[in-house]
């Protein structure tokens, strides 16, 4: 049993995970061409706009389903949003976030534009503290824009008049997936300004300007779309009950910062706080980039149901990075 | 329902019309042929109004029509049944336009040329597609483009008429005409509109439906009927909307746009924030 453990902690968990997100990548983005539908309530970004997709990201399923009256809602229908619910809450549970470091198809998309970045000897760039304080607030305000927008649509809020059907879908119309995802299926047809009315004038272009954004803000700044992410943000409000954890024993960090240097979307506390158990932080998609840089043995320690799975070690980190010294460079 | 929808094409100087169709939904009407028909009778005219010969022809086409005419504007084309069934008169006109035209003959007078014409003799039902504004020899119906029908039965206006459209991708929507008979359908896009079918300008069917039952006592070939079942169909085409062209357009110009700009605003904004290396000596 030791041996295994050894070996688990001493492997390279980069060059897995690089493979987990080849294999999920063709599952999510080519799946349905094998007849592939894993579920229509997935915590990641399988676009349902991309016609081959293997699964459906669960907040889609969300705002068709909020799009009800509210004595719908209220009524056996809410039933049935509260099973879907269930079923994202269960897939998520498991692997806890990451299933945006190992799955999700839109984040694979960032990690291969910023090898293609480095390949090309280009720098990345880092938020500032207090840039990456504001930055992280709008992913909250998207989560607040795609539930509350489907019932305004679908009822009067304070007598005002309801919402046009044009604004709908609220997320997927501005997300730069819906834009992009298709594209790997060669179907361009969301590559589209629609005139057809102002609310689709205004969301598709802003869906488009989206999907520039993105292919250029991911080639400067790695992750950077998970920033911004409503998933990410739905599914933070849960990972503290979830059963995959990244612990932190505060006694063993040397502060050296090696995890915050690996760490792609750049999350501090990783590196600075020393009194919490649980590391999951807000912006964290447990990639374990930081379990592999860190050289204190169990200092970081991923656990499944407080059943170890991985720890930091300072042989593992030897044997990852051939150095001599404990103090990474940055990238 | 006989459906002839659009024009296949040109055959030894005669106009073929794509083969007669069985069915009230343009995805799966299915091919007529002779034996489905009830004592059918052609009627074929020019733009000018003057009945053409046409033929009702099985050939390796199929079940077709042709007629000669080379006249530019709108050919009307109708088969129509009658036969008594029970104690119901079935009166049923399969309708189509077929527009022809050569540039080469000049445009002289298009709005007057494309018109519509009625033939009460003959034809006792007629759905009318309203022209629209501007209409000329080259018009051709989007997705996005408001069109009106009027139901005429015997010259009169058909008012409180079931009157469904159905498009070749398997849209359908029916509405009641109201008191000049006439109805109004705005085309939705098709969804499943793809880049190729934008590419090669395909050409959909839409099917227009009428179905009116009324009272009223006759003799047909000596048989007595009750009632008049007038059942008529209209079908043209359409194309894949012009702006769906402009609208992939702009996006590409949107994405690349912001592309740009973004790239050119990071490397300004790098390049503005490098410090040049100067080395300084400390004179000690």
């Amino acid at each position: 049993m030791n041996k295994i453990k050894t070996y688990i902690d001493n492997a390279n968990v980069s060059r897995f995970r690089f493979w987990v997100q080849l294999v999920t990548f063709i599952l999510f983005v080519y799946g349905g061409y094998w007849g592939i539908s894993i579920s229509q309530n997935l915590p990641i970004f399988a676009c349902p706009y991309d016609h081959a997709t293997g699964g459906t990201c669960y907040l889609i399923s969300l705002q068709h389903q909020l799009h009800i009256t509210w004595a719908n809602l209220f009524s056996w229908r809410g039933v049935a949003i509260l099973t879907s619910f269930g079923t994202f809450l269960i897939f998520f549970l498991v692997l806890n976030k990451a299933w945006c470091g190992f799955v999700c198809p839109v984040g694979t998309l960032q990690d291969w534009i910023t090898k293609l970045r480095k390949s090309l000897g280009i720098r990345f760039s880092r938020y500032e503290d207090s840039t990456f304080k504001y930055l992280k607030v709008i992913k909250y305000i998207f989560l607040l824009w795609l539930l509350i927008v489907p019932l305004a649509i679908a009822n009067s809020f304070f007598g005002l008049p309801q919402m046009s059907h044009d604004w709908f879908p609220p997320f997927c119309t501005i997300c730069p997936t819906r834009v992009i995802m298709p594209l790997f299926t060669g179907d361009v047809s969301q590559l589209i300004i629609d005139f057809s009315s102002t609310p689709s004038l205004i969301m598709t272009t802003l869906g488009v300007l989206a999907a520039g954004l993105f292919l250029t803000g991911s080639f400067v700044k790695k992750r950077f779309f998970c920033l911004f992410c409503p998933m990410s943000a739905l599914q933070y409000l849960f990972s503290k009950i979830a059963f995959l954890r990244l612990n932190k024993d505060g006694n063993k960090c040397t502060k050296c910062g090696n995890c915050y240097r690996v760490c792609d979307v750049g999350i501090k506390e990783i590196a600075d706080d020393i009194t919490s158990k649980n590391i999951v932080k807000d912006d964290c998609m447990l990639c374990l980039k930081c379990v592999e840089a860190c050289p204190e043995d169990r200092c970081l320690e991923v656990t499944f149901l407080k059943f170890p799975i991985i720890s930091a070690t300072e042989e593992g980190f030897f044997k990852r990075y051939g150095t001599d010294n404990k103090e990474l460079k940055d990238e | 329902m006989r459906r002839l929808p659009v024009i296949y094409g040109k055959q030894h100087q005669a106009n073929i019309i794509q083969w007669i169709r069985s069915g009230k939904l343009p995805e799966n009407s299915k091919y007529a042929d002779q034996y489905d028909l009830f004592n059918p009778e052609l009627f074929v005219f020019d733009p000018n109004g003057n009945r053409v010969n046409g033929k009702l022809v099985n050939n390796d086409l199929g079940f077709v029509v042709t007629f000669p005419g080379s006249e530019d504007g709108f050919y009307s084309i109708y088969l129509v049944e009658k036969f008594v069934n029970n104690d119901t008169l079935n009166i049923r006109v399969a309708k189509t336009e077929r527009m022809n035209h050569s540039c080469r003959n000049g445009h002289d007078k298009a709005l007057v040329r494309v018109q519509p014409k009625i033939y009460p003799k003959q034809i006792p039902i007629e759905i009318i597609r309203k022209r629209v504004t501007g209409e000329n020899l080259h018009t051709v119906m989007h997705p996005g483009n408001d069109v009106t029908f009027q139901v005429l039965i015997k010259e009169a206006p058909c008012k409180n008429g079931n009157v469904q459209m159905s498009t070749h991708k398997g849209w359908v929507k029916s509405q009641t005409t109201n008191n000049k008979g006439e109805v109004s359908f705005q085309f939705v896009q098709d969804d499943n509109t793809n880049i190729k079918e934008l590419r090669q300008r395909i050409t959909f069917n839409y099917l227009i439906h009428f179905k009116k039952t009324i009272k009223q006592n006759g003799n047909f070939n000596d048989k007595h009927y009750n009632f008049i079942t007038y059942i008529s169909t209209f079908s043209d085409n359409y194309r894949p909307s012009q702006m769906l062209y402009s609208s992939f357009v702009w996006a590409l110009f949107v994405i690349i746009g912001s592309v740009l700009t973004l790239t050119a605003g990071i490397y300004i904004y790098r390049k503005r924030r490098r410090v040049e290396y100067k080395e300084i000596a400390l004179n000690e």
